[in-house]
């Protein structure tokens, strides 16, 4: 997107145009020795948003390129600009969506170029000064007290978060990424295979969705995917076609439903 | 009619958890402890279950089991409460709500958000997240509806391995789950990951009662559950249908068993612990040993013969979880394997392929980077105190553990509590630095839920060190 540029407290300036609905992107930072020094996921906002790499180390200095794996077509416009307090509350308020990651860790909240938790943690010590000295509370309570009202404002954040992501699967209800098509699969090969076995033609199943196939009809005999000959009658959950001795029974948004003969 | 059989379902817990303390432990019970009962309960009858299963008892049958024991065990205390005090409990419950103060109506409102997002996640939701699917749902679907499993070593549905291909889980969460959908009289995407509102609620019950136990002061009760409650990862993890937030809960609610000095309740909950995740078992349970190893040998005024028999109630009430650790090296492979990796040999799992150098770990162990990898102290530093994953808790819980060394190292059981803590700290440290763990401290998979389990017990050290008045640890 940009080449040759001094990083200073610039931050992306992106207007997106995209059919689809917050476009998975990568921004990436090439120094010097031309190498990928460093990337961070973001989801893409339809309009114009601004998108912060200032918290990066790398993030300073010349920067050789900045880069995307974003297709060029969804970029109406892109600047690198000096953000005002308007654009630092879009960047906070940059959305995270509903995956499965949300177990394992929360996207990194920015603000004025720095991480969130340190700005409200150096928040948190002046307010323990301030109810120490000048409230004349004990220390623990002055601590306890700053760090709720630290918590209460983080935490606020983190419910916008809540509402949005509400907001996001509601509008997908009863199905939700990225299981619409196997959701919707399932629905329909429940009632043939109900009775019978099944099985999976191995390999052929990207493993989230393997998983959630294989949780979804656990309480139908499994036979294992590995098996060199299926027994007759035992349903068969492939991407591909049918094979020797096969008939296809269903076909939906890429999967098959093949019945071994 | 899904929150109804859920409400019933923990009532019957409780009363299991209280009936057989009673009955076989001669336990006295005491109304702060209501939630650790009903921790025990859900680890009795899941291990019952699992004992019923075994000896050829179809699952549902043994579910019935268990309720009738329950009821048994508890007949004359039901009558009672029902007619004595079951009016006055209504309106002690009445008088309460109408002394709350506007400022923890406020706090009150904030929890009630977090539980408002879980309860949605359960009715609107999926079963979504991948060791969910991968086992902690599925095997209990495949138990409840008697497909796809087995309890037979020999069979081909061995304990639903061709579905979960998962060979050193235990089965606490699964059996409860299958239970659950027994009172339901369905499995649905609720009954898959319910059990996780269960626990979020006895956390924030745990740290509540104990919060007040400690300061006489409702607000900072309230302020302490609202602090474990709006963790950014505990709504999720409600909701996830993972283990993580039941391990938080035991642990949370052993350690203040630990400093209630109540022993074989602390022994049975870090069984029932180790029977929701191998975590407790590598993690926890040798810091509690040290922890409390170090409080009886230190503590004054107590014979001998005393200390031995409270380091026997302990043991005694985690001995109930010995015949599982025993089965799943048998039938399973047991967490100590996978613990000791960096001092054996490749293979030495057997079924799993492992080279340390795959995961450059070699020199991290000393704290350097090694072929561009990030030593693990950085990694911590990033992402545990710096990232957005725990917002200020731990870096609050570490310099308050600071402000309050003093008045800790003072104090026995506040030293025994600050052994638990390095310990723990130590073994993380350990585990992801020179184990294939690295791999997940690098990229964020499980650093933050394996410190999420040990969240509640930190703000639980932490309440207790501030509970230590200057004057007090004097004396």
């Amino acid at each position: 997107m940009f080449a040759d540029f001094m990083a200073e407290n610039k931050v992306l300036k992106l207007d997106i145009q995209s059919d689809i609905d917050y476009p998975f992107m990568v921004l990436g930072i090439v120094k010097e020795n031309e190498s990928l020094a460093y990337t961070v996921d973001f989801n893409g906002r339809q309009g114009v948003h601004y998108y912060d790499l200032r918290f990066l180390d790398q993030w300073e200095g010349q920067i050789k390129y900045l880069v995307t794996n974003l297709d060029k077509r969804t970029i109406r416009r892109s600047a690198l600009v000096t953000p005002t307090l308007k654009d630092e509350i879009d960047i906070l308020l940059d959305r995270e969506l509903f995956s499965s990651r949300v177990v394992n860790l929360t996207k990194l909240k920015t603000f004025l170029a720095y991480p969130l938790s340190q700005l409200i943690f150096i928040f948190a010590i002046f307010l323990t000064l301030c109810i120490y000295y000048v409230g004349k509370k004990t220390l623990p309570i002055a601590v306890f007290v700053s760090c709720l009202v630290a918590t209460i404002l983080l935490d606020t954040r983190m419910m916008v978060q809540h509402f949005r992501i509400i907001q996001q699967v509601e509008d997908k209800h009863p199905y939700v990424k990225p299981f619409v098509e196997v959701q919707r699969f399932l629905e329909e090969i429940r009632p043939i295979i109900k009775g019978g076995a099944w099985t999976f033609q191995p390999l052929l199943v990207d493993e989230y969705l393997y998983l959630f196939f294989k949780y979804n009809l656990a309480d139908i005999p499994f036979l294992r995917d590995d098996l060199e000959n299926y027994p007759k009658g035992t349903y068969i959950i492939s991407r591909l076609p049918p094979g020797e001795n096969q008939k296809n029974v269903l076909s939906k948004n890429g999967f098959n439903l093949l019945q071994q003969l | 009619m899904y929150l109804f059989a859920l409400v019933l379902h923990v009532l019957i817990n409780f009363l299991l958890g209280y009936g057989i303390l009673n009955a076989v432990f001669k336990g006295k019970f005491l109304p702060r402890n209501i939630f650790s009962i009903t921790l025990v309960g859900i680890f009795l009858e899941t291990s019952l279950c699992f004992l019923l299963i075994h000896l050829g008892i179809p699952f549902k049958v043994a579910t019935l089991i268990l309720i009738f024991l329950t009821i048994l065990l508890n007949i004359k205390t039901l009558i009672h409460f029902f007619s004595n005090n079951f009016s006055s409990f209504l309106l002690n419950i009445f008088k309460y709500i109408k002394s709350i103060k506007w400022y923890e109506w406020g706090l009150f409102l904030l929890i009630a958000e977090k539980i408002g997002v879980i309860i949605w996640q359960l009715l609107r939701m999926p079963a979504y997240h991948s060791d969910t699917l991968k086992y902690w749902a599925t095997f209990g679907k495949a138990l409840y509806s008697g497909q796809n499993f087995s309890t037979n070593p020999e069979h081909v549905d061995f304990l639903a391995r061709p579905l979960t291909r998962i060979v050193d889980y235990p089965f606490q969460m699964p059996i409860y789950r299958a239970i659950q959908a027994t009172f339901n009289f369905e499995w649905n995407e609720f009954v898959a990951r319910c059990d996780g509102l269960v626990f979020f609620l006895i956390l924030c019950g745990l740290v509540g009662s104990f919060f007040y136990e400690l300061t006489n002061k409702r607000w900072m009760s309230l302020g302490a559950m609202y602090i474990i409650a709006s963790l950014p990862l505990q709504v999720w993890h409600a909701a996830s249908g993972y283990a993580d937030i039941a391990v938080e809960a035991y642990i949370a609610a052993a350690v203040i068993s630990f400093i209630r000095k109540e022993w074989l309740l602390c022994g049975l909950l870090m069984a029932g612990a180790t029977w929701t995740k191998n975590d407790a078992l590598a993690l926890f349970l040798p810091g509690i040993l040290a922890a409390g190893f170090v409080y009886h040998v230190f503590s004054k005024g107590v014979t001998s013969l005393e200390k031995i028999k409270k380091m026997g109630q302990f043991a005694g009430g985690y001995a109930l979880v010995i015949p599982w650790l025993i089965y799943q090296a048998i039938y399973g492979a047991s967490v100590f394997k996978q613990f000791l990796i960096p001092f054996k040999s490749e293979d030495s799992l057997g079924y799993q392929h492992y080279d340390p150098n795959d995961y450059k770990v070699v020199l991290t162990q000393v704290g350097e980077t090694f072929e561009g990898s990030t030593p693990s102290y950085q990694l911590f530093w990033d992402s545990v105190f710096l990232g957005s994953s725990h917002g200020i808790f731990w870096l609050a819980i570490f310099v308050a553990l600071l402000l309050l060394l003093k008045r800790m190292l003072s104090d026995l059981m506040g030293r025994s509590l600050l052994l638990f803590f390095l310990i723990y700290c130590s073994t993380i440290y350990y585990l992801f630095t020179y184990t294939h763990a690295y791999e997940f401290l690098l990229i964020q998979t499980t650093v933050h839920r394996t410190l999420l389990q040990f969240s509640t017990a930190a703000l639980i050290i932490v309440g207790y060190g501030m509970s230590l008045s200057p004057e007090k640890h004097k004396t």
